[in-house]
């Protein structure tokens, strides 16, 4: 049985937490070699859909975090 | 929509009605849901399965892996109610409520020199670590690999990183 590590973000998705959450995982792999995916709990407000859009298509999960 | 602790339906259905429309994120790809500041209630988890969503994830897991008593389960599906969180949360656990197939992912925290009395969950590195009155980076590292061996030492139950990125600085928002 693997050590799975999980890694989430909550609340609005901009480009200061996206970068800030690329500080942990661009530059990691998982041990297969894949890029490391997360979860973002994304809550409505202040939030850059446009920047959603390119997460989620780069491979991450995007979940419900309501409005604020 | 309005900013509530614990959740109505408007709150979780509006959310996959915005990130559907404007970011295109397909329906049925948003899967999970975790309430904001952590709070919900057993009718939370209800409203989650009427609408679909495979999981949730806003309860924690406050004893360490170590105390036979250890609240840090796999994930689970709520056949037979929820395991976490039954001393915060009302009308959980004794096999409430009862959801066959949504699934909780509790949130798993890391606990320092204090134990079960020291326990972090979310930006853990925003913490003061083992009572102290001032982060202390060092001790924040030491308990994060501490529980993480209890947990590869264990049953491997996972361990979360759970951030509110906007509280990190990159580059010039540092200063």
């Amino acid at each position: 049985m693997p050590q799975f590590v999980v890694f989430t973000a909550d609340d609005a998705i901009q480009s200061y937490t996206i970068d800030s959450v690329n500080q942990f995982l661009a530059q990691r792999k998982n041990p297969n070699g894949c890029p490391v995916k997360m979860t973002y709990f994304t809550s409505l407000n202040y939030t850059n859909y446009t920047l959603v859009t390119d997460w989620y298509v780069a491979g991450n999960e995007i979940g419900d975090h309501t409005y604020v | 929509m309005t900013h509530v602790g614990s959740p109505p339906a408007a709150e979780i259905n509006g959310n996959l009605i915005a990130l559907n429309a404007l970011a295109g994120i397909p329906l049925n790809a948003i899967k999970g849901f975790r309430a904001p500041y952590l709070n919900y209630t057993a009718q939370t988890l209800q409203l989650l399965a009427n609408v679909d969503f495979t999981y949730d994830s806003s309860s924690a897991s406050s004893i360490p892996v170590t105390d036979p008593g250890t609240d840090a389960y796999w994930p689970y599906t709520l056949d037979y109610g929820l395991a976490n969180d039954c001393l915060t949360v009302e009308g959980v656990c004794k096999g409430q409520p009862k959801i066959p197939g949504l699934w909780e992912i509790p949130m798993y925290a890391f606990f320092d020199d204090l134990g079960i009395d020291g326990p972090h969950l979310m930006d853990p590195w925003l913490d003061t670590a083992n009572g102290a009155s001032t982060v202390n980076d060092t001790a924040t590292l030491q308990y994060m690999q501490n529980t993480f061996t209890a947990h590869y030492n264990g049953n491997r139950q996972p361990i979360g990183l759970y951030t509110h990125p906007i509280h990190l600085c990159v580059g010039h928002f540092c200063s």
